[in-house]
């Protein structure tokens, strides 16, 4: 019988030649490379005050422009893009009759699908540094280069950000396995996203919608960037119950 | 009597209750057989198939792969088992090989079992190509290559000449028959061509409308077609002949002649000789042979009694 490993690399070849793959890459590296564009053309806006780091601005202004819409529609375009190698291939029959248990076909799955978000996370901070380190060689008066980023800092809240997401995660990676069309669970994604920058910031019931999550974490205080917030408790808790009640599912009723 | 590799003991589907797909199918595969499971489309075929695989629920746990059941050996019987479903599940974005190298880490097959399959299905030059750039029937050659991966010991192939041309037919067909005689590998396969599965099978069982009309070897196929020969008597007076051959049994008018169910040469000899003692010209007497095409067509159709011969 084959190991949990074994059967999810043969989910990391199924996702080869995929645009998944793609939107992994293009995904981390667009932001940054606008940012990039627009401090190399309007580089006399972003001049930093005498004694301020420029990179903590530089962090922040990426921040800000990828977790309102861009993070939660790439999650629920990679679930739905990673799942979809199996509707669109007519292969859950396949899986199913290979000799592996369901469990193992779910876990491995969705360890793909974490893997490629956390990827990604580390191709945009990857990316800033890149993007910044160019500004400063290019741009010396933006003084990238006479200061050193805050590194921890960022990967803290890069690890705050994806805790954030995996709420969001769990549910579009049951939908998308329950609706084969990946018009179908996207349009829902699309409705909770914008469900989810209307109710933020003007109902506080809001913390219980798992879409707005990064955008919490990234308005949450300084204080708490050592530690889990309140909402990226409750992501975790929606992803605890989710892909339980989704694996119950999935083996109880799922046919493929 | 030899092991069965498939049992099913009164199986029942159906997406509602008041529709059954399939009925009471007592399915009897011998091992090392190969089996044409014969039926018009929509017969239920493919349903069974997908039952036997524990593709669809199966609450009263009748079926029976190499005697275990798949709530408690489900592995173990997928393990053993090679299948074509439908169409074949291939992701089209993966060369032909990248397909296969899938399905073999999940099977832990050898990687050199890669090329052989290959080599079997003929597609060893189309390796390194996507699948989405092959025809119907290398789709179907790679699917079955996939089925072949594990060396298993039963083969459950959903019309396997699907899509192939007349070359691609016989080659298969040759395959499978040379699996089975090399390696003593059992064969379900489904059809909807009598002729098909004629040249191959060692057991038939035809199904129509969810019900199992017939199971028996070729032999026991070949025996109730002649049962089913008549021999047909065109007189220059019908009705007077009728008379005479009274206690012939079964004869009756048949529009321009007369018919009884065959039973030799005998027995047509002296039916004519009867006739032509009594004055009748027999124009024409001959034996209506129903070929097993007819003969198929009279069973799924309900024009002849269902008759299930057991398997012995």
């Amino acid at each position: 019988m084959a190991t949990l490993t074994t059967v999810y690399q043969t989910e990391l070849i199924k996702s080869k030649n995929t645009f998944a793959l793609w939107l992994v890459v293009l995904g981390a590296a667009f932001v940054p490379f606008l940012m990039f564009l627009i401090y190399m053309n309007k580089w006399e806006n972003f001049l930093p005050k005498p004694g301020e780091n420029p990179w903590n601005q530089f962090f922040i202004a990426n921040w800000q422009v990828v977790s309102f819409i861009f993070i939660p529609f790439f999650i629920v375009l990679l679930c739905a893009l990673v799942i979809g190698i199996e509707h669109k291939s007519n292969s859950w029959k396949h899986l199913f009759t290979l000799p592996v248990s369901k469990f193992s076909v779910y876990t491995s799955k969705l360890s793909v699908v974490l893997s490629l978000v956390l990827f990604c996370y580390l191709l945009f901070v990857l990316f800033l540094f890149m993007s910044g380190t160019l500004l400063g060689i290019l741009r010396p008066k933006l003084a990238f280069l006479s200061h050193t980023p805050n590194v921890a800092g960022l990967l803290q809240f890069a690890g705050k950000s994806l805790v954030a997401t995996l709420g969001m995660v769990a549910v579009h990676f049951w939908l998308s396995i329950r609706l084969r069309n990946l018009i179908q669970s996207v349009g829902i994604g699309l409705v909770c996203i914008v469900t989810a920058t209307i109710l933020f910031q003007r109902w506080e019931n809001a913390v219980y919608f798992p879409y707005t999550y990064t955008m919490y974490t990234l308005t949450g205080d300084k204080e708490s960037l050592h530690s889990l917030s309140k909402h990226e408790m409750y992501s975790l808790a929606y992803f605890v119950v989710v892909i339980g009640l989704g694996y119950v599912d999935f083996s109880r009723f799922y046919r493929g | 009597m030899t092991e069965l590799i498939i049992q099913t003991d009164r199986l029942q589907f159906g997406f509602r209750s008041s529709q059954p797909i399939v009925k009471a199918l007592s399915l009897q595969v011998p091992k090392g057989s190969i089996y044409g499971f014969l039926g018009p489309n929509g017969a239920g075929k493919t349903t069974t198939m997908r039952l036997l695989l524990g593709l669809l629920p199966n609450p009263e746990n009748n079926i029976r792969l190499f005697g275990k059941t798949m709530t408690d050996s489900r592995l173990e019987i997928l393990s053993r088992t090679g299948n074509l479903i439908e169409t074949p599940s291939l992701y089209e974005h993966l060369t032909g090989w990248d397909n296969l190298d899938i399905a073999r880490r999940v099977r832990g097959v050898d990687r050199k079992r890669i090329s052989e399959v290959l080599e079997l299905v003929k597609l060893t030059h189309a390796a390194k190509k996507k699948a989405k750039t092959y025809s119907l029937g290398m789709k179907q050659r790679l699917g079955l290559a996939v089925a072949l991966l594990s060396e298993p010991e039963l083969l459950v192939l959903d019309e396997p000449t699907n899509g192939l041309d007349p070359n691609g037919m016989i080659e298969t067909r040759e395959l499978l028959i040379r699996l089975n005689r090399d390696y003593g590998t059992t064969i379900f396969l489904s059809s909807h061509l009598l002729a098909e599965v004629e040249k191959m099978a060692t057991h038939v069982g035809i199904i129509n409308r969810g019900e199992l009309l017939f199971q028996g070897t070729v032999q026991e196929l070949a025996a109730m077609k002649a049962n089913q020969a008549v021999l047909q008597i065109v007189t220059s007076d019908n009705q007077r002949a009728l008379e005479v051959l009274e206690t012939v049994s079964g004869i009756a008018l048949n529009g321009t002649g007369l018919k009884t169910p065959y039973q030799g040469k005998e027995q047509a000899a002296s039916i004519n000789r009867l006739l032509v003692k009594n004055g009748i010209d027999v124009y024409h007497l001959s034996v209506a042979d129903n070929d097993l095409e007819k003969l198929f067509l009279q069973i799924t159709d309900g024009s002849m009694e269902p008759m299930v011969l057991q398997t012995t």
